[in-house]
C-alpha cells in the first residue's frame, strides 16, 4: 500500500516537474503516437529542453526545436534507436538516427539505486500535463505560426591551409559536426559559432607531444581572442580506429569547391579564412598586419 | 513571602534578559549564513541544480554578446587531482543589471548546456533549473592500476568520445547533461575492458561500482582480453 502511495506520490512529481519545465518553452506541435492518435501539446520540450540531439554519420548534432518543423521516427517500438527524418523550416531534410532507448533501459546492477533516464516529450494539452515516450511518437508537427522565422544556417565557406602549406576552398565547414568552434582559455571553456570568426590562425608549429594548440580568432567585428583547442593525437585507452579517426582526422570537414569530401584535424591546420556569409567569390584582402606569412601558402 | 517575590523577581529579569540576548545572537548571527541582499539597481539570477553547488558557467549579455560573469571552479573531470570538497560554496548565484542574458553551463563533457534568454529582473531573485545531473564511479579490486584509473565517457551508443575521466581515491562527481552514457575503462595489457551504461537524471547521484575483484570471477565479464566486451 505504502509502494502504490510513493508511486502516486512520484508519479504526480514527475508530471508536476514535466509541466514546469515545460513552461518555458513556446513550442506547439501535434504529436502523432504510433497507434495514430493526435495529441495537440503546448509548452513542448524534451527531456526539459528544446533542443534534440541525433545521429548524422555517426557525428552527433543538435538541432534546435523551433528550427524544426516536421519530424518522422521510423523503426519498432523495442528498437534502442529509431531513424530520424528531420525536416526543417526551410524545407530542408535531413536523415539520422536517435536514441530512443526502446522499450526502456533497466538499470544495470552497478548503478542499482540510480533515478532511470525516459526519452520522452512532455508538454501541455489541454486537459492537463502531457508526455509521451519518443519510443512511442511516430511523427511530431510543429507549429510555428506565430514564431519568429527560423535562424538561417550559416553556409561555410573558407579557406583552409595546412602545415604542409597545402590550401583548400572547403564549403559547409564545421568543427565537429558543430557550426561552433570549442576553445578554452585557461580553465575556461567556451565556445563560438563559427559564422562570427574571420579567421583562425595557429600561432605554433605542432608538437607532436602536446595535447592542446594555441589558437588566435579574429572576428568579423574586429574583436580578437586568443585559447587553446584540443589537438590531441594520442590515441585513449577504449578508443577504437573508427572513433580515433574520426576525432584527430576529422575535426574539420566540409565539402570542396571541385567536389568531394574534406576533413582534416587540428593538428594539421595553419591556418582558416573565412569567407564573409554572403558575398561570392575570393576573400576580401586582409589587412596588412593580418595577411598570411609567406610560408602559409 | 518577600523570598518568593524576590525570586519571580529574578527569574522575571533572567528570562526577559536571556529572551533578548538569544535574539541579539540570532539577529548578528544570521547575517552571515543569509545569502546579502540584493545589491541595488541589480537582480539575482541563482542556477537551481538540484544539489550541485558548483558548476563551471558564464553569463553572456544577449544585446552586446560580452560576457558579463564567469566561474570556473571545477576542475577538469580527467584531473588526477579533482575531488568533491566536504563544504562547498554555493556558487550558483550572480547578481546582474536587468536584461535578458544567456548562461552557458560547462559540464564535464564536450556537451555545453546554453540555457538562452534569461530575464534578469531589478530586486527580484530568479531561479534557472539547469538539467545537469552527477555519477560517481566507486572503483575498487584493481590494486595493480591503483586508485587512478583513466575512462572514457562516450554516448550510449559508443559512436564517440563526449569526455574522458578518472577515479579517484576521494569523493569525485561528474556533472553531465541527463541522459544515458556508456564509460568504457581499458588496458588491454592488463586484461582491464571494463564497459558500463550508466543513467544520470538531475538531482541525484548515479553510483556506479566497478569491482574488478568481483568482475573477474563472472564469466563474460570483460577481464578476458579475448572476450572483449565487458558488461552491458
Amino acid at each position: 500500500m505504502q509502494s502504490t502511495a510513493g508511486l502516486r506520490s512520484s508519479a504526480a512529481l514527475v508530471f508536476w516537474a514535466a509541466a514546469v519545465w515545460a513552461a518555458d518553452s513556446p513550442l506547439r506541435a501535434t504529436i502523432v503516437d504510433r497507434m495514430g492518435n493526435q495529441h495537440q501539446v503546448s509548452k513542448l520540450s524534451y527531456q526539459g529542453r528544446t533542443e534534440i540531439e541525433y545521429f548524422v554519420d555517426e557525428q552527433p548534432r543538435t538541432a534546435q526545436l523551433a528550427d524544426v518543423a516536421r519530424l518522422r521516427l521510423e523503426g519498432e517500438r523495442e528498437d534502442e534507436e529509431a531513424r530520424l527524418i528531420l525536416t526543417w523550416r526551410n524545407g530542408a531534410t535531413e536523415k539520422g538516427t536517435i536514441f530512443t532507448g526502446g522499450s526502456g533501459i533497466s538499470p544495470h546492477q552497478d548503478a542499482l539505486g540510480s533515478g532511470q533516464v525516459s526519452n520522452r516529450l512532455s508538454g501541455v494539452t489541454a486537459l492537463g500535463p502531457f508526455f509521451i515516450l519518443l519510443s512511442d511518437v511516430s511523427e511530431v508537427v510543429f507549429d510555428h505560426s506565430d514564431s519568429l522565422p527560423p535562424a538561417k544556417e550559416p553556409r561555410l565557406k573558407a579557406t583552409v591551409v595546412d602545415l604542409e602549406g597545402r590550401r583548400f576552398e572547403v564549403n559547409r565547414l564545421r568543427y565537429r559536426g558543430q557550426f561552433r568552434l570549442d576553445f578554452t582559455q585557461g580553465r575556461k571553456e567556451r565556445a563560438i559559432d563559427l559564422a562570427k570568426i574571420s579567421r583562425i590562425e595557429f600561432t605554433e608549429q605542432r608538437d607532436p607531444g602536446v595535447e592542446f594548440r594555441a589558437i588566435i580568432l579574429t572576428l568579423w567585428s574586429g574583436k580578437t581572442l586568443q585559447g587553446t583547442v584540443d589537438a590531441s593525437t594520442v590515441r585513449l585507452g577504449g578508443e577504437t580506429d573508427r572513433i580515433y579517426e574520426a576525432r584527430v582526422g576529422a575535426a574539420i570537414t566540409g565539402e570542396l569547391d571541385g567536389g568531394g569530401l574534406f576533413a582534416t584535424g587540428m593538428h594539421n591546420l595553419k591556418l582558416v579564412r573565412f569567407y564573409p556569409e554572403e558575398v561570392e567569390g575570393p576573400p576580401p584582402a586582409a589587412p596588412a598586419e593580418n595577411r598570411p606569412r609567406e610560408g602559409d601558402q | 513571602m518577600r523570598g518568593s517575590r524576590l525570586f519571580l523577581g529574578l527569574a522575571g529579569w533572567g528570562l526577559i534578559w536571556m529572551l533578548g540576548a538569544g535574539c541579539a545572537a540570532t539577529t548578528g548571527g544570521g547575517s552571515q549564513y543569509l545569502p546579502p541582499p540584493i545589491p541595488e539597481g541589480k537582480g539575482r539570477l541563482i542556477l537551481d541544480a538540484a544539489g550541485i553547488n558548483q558548476l563551471n558557467f558564464y553569463v553572456l549579455d544577449e544585446e552586446t554578446e560580452e560576457t558579463v560573469y564567469e566561474a570556473a571552479p571545477r576542475m577538469s573531470a580527467s584531473s588526477p587531482g579533482a575531488y568533491e570538497s566536504s563544504s562547498p560554496e554555493f556558487g550558483l548565484a550572480v547578481d546582474l543589471p536587468p536584461g535578458t542574458y544567456t548562461v552557458v553551463v560547462n559540464t564535464d563533457i564536450k556537451k555545453n548546456i546554453e540555457l538562452k534568454g534569461v530575464e534578469v529582473k531589478m530586486g527580484v531573485e530568479g531561479y534557472v533549473p539547469v538539467p545537469v545531473g552527477r555519477f560517481q564511479v566507486i572503483f575498487s579490486g584493481g590494486d595493480q592500476f591503483g586508485s587512478q584509473v583513466p575512462f572514457l565517457i562516450m554516448d550510449y551508443n559508443m559512436r564517440s568520445i563526449l569526455g574522458r575521466g578518472m577515479t579517484s581515491s576521494e569523493v569525485r562527481h561528474f556533472i553531465v547533461p541527463e541522459g544515458v552514457y556508456k564509460i568504457r575503462m581499458e588496458n588491454l595489457q592488463a586484461g582491464l575492458d571494463e564497459i558500463r551504461p550508466v543513467e544520470v537524471v538531475r538531482g541525484r547521484i548515479t553510483p556506479l561500482n566497478i569491482n574488478l575483484g568481483a568482475a573477474q570471477d563472472q564469466p563474460g565479464s570483460g577481464a578476458d582480453p579475448g572476450a572483449g566486451g565487458g558488461q552491458q
